[in-house]
């Protein structure tokens, strides 16, 4: 049983993902009115998937420690989620576009960034229950 | 990208917007003007938008959030009304004066979808709020 497991490292790229992602909407809310602008997104999905199959260490030496063993070989492998690159933004089919190219709907964009910021603060608390937990593991039970 | 660039695209749609209402409410206030600097009638006007991508501040790559802008404000040449009016100062030999080519339902109907599209951009700056405090939650 590890301590530093993977649930730090999965929360802080998701919170990473839907900052990112409320830029992106933000944006589709500020061009509501620019001709030919497209509605775009994050992709969400592929930039979790990205991050979880990047995440954790291999061992390039036997001298190392082993990766799946060790608090300290987990804990540092968990530090790449914070250098990951930006996640991919695509453009998405929103509604038919008006008479100047215009993409963006607005009940889809709200909808959409009403649900990222409840995500955001789901993450956010996961992110202080995990470190309620080892607060209270750190002082014997008395935290 | 940071808590602010999603502040600075909202705040960019925000002044966008106000740049259209100001717009719409001259093309309202000079619908029956007849005289300009530049000579003849009031002539409507139109801001131009236009998507700017955002820029991650250390890098200066784009970060792909896009802001906005108003990239021009274009003049509506269109033709404006004529109206028989042989007493006005500016009608023309035949009696007629030409007015401004606003059309004031077309304007108040752009006011309308403007301050709807300021309400979204402010409710965008509203959640980014909420969701910074959340961040800054973690670990409280």
């Amino acid at each position: 049983m590890r301590i530093f497991d993977e649930t730090l490292t999965r929360v802080e790229r998701s919170l990473d993902v839907r900052l990112q992602r409320h830029g992106v909407l933000a944006g589709n809310l500020a061009n509501i009115d620019t001709p030919g602008y497209k509605q775009r997104d994050v992709d969400f999905v592929a930039a979790m998937g990205a991050a979880l199959d990047g995440q954790g260490v291999s061992r390039t030496d036997a001298r190392h420690f082993d990766a799946e063993g060790g608090a300290l070989a987990v804990g540092v492998g968990g530090t790449t989620a914070g250098d990951a690159a930006p996640a991919r933004v695509i453009e998405v089919g929103g509604s038919t576009p008006s008479l100047d190219g215009n993409g963006v709907d607005l009940d889809q964009t709200m909808a959409a960034l009403a649900e990222n910021g409840l995500q955001y603060g789901a993450n956010a608390r996961a992110a202080s229950k995990k470190l309620g937990i080892l607060r209270y593991v750190a002082s014997d039970g008395n935290g | 990208m940071d808590f602010f660039t999603a502040l600075h695209v909202s705040g960019s749609g925000l002044s966008a917007e106000r740049a259209r209402v100001n717009i719409a409410t001259s093309n309202l206030a000079n619908a029956e003007t007849t005289r300009t600097a530049a000579g003849g009638p009031y002539k409507r006007l139109d801001p131009v938008f236009e998507a700017v991508a955002m820029e991650v501040p250390q890098s200066g790559e784009p970060d792909g959030a896009m802001g906005v802008r108003v990239s021009q404000v274009a003049v509506d040449n269109t033709p404006g009304r004529r109206v028989y009016s042989p007493g006005h100062p500016d009608a023309d030999p035949d009696g007629f004066v030409a007015l401004p080519n606003v059309n004031p339902i077309h304007e108040v109907v752009n006011l309308m979808s403007a301050s709807r599209a300021y309400e979204a951009n402010a409710s965008a700056v509203e959640t980014i709020k909420t969701m910074a405090q959340r961040g800054l939650d973690i670990a409280r």
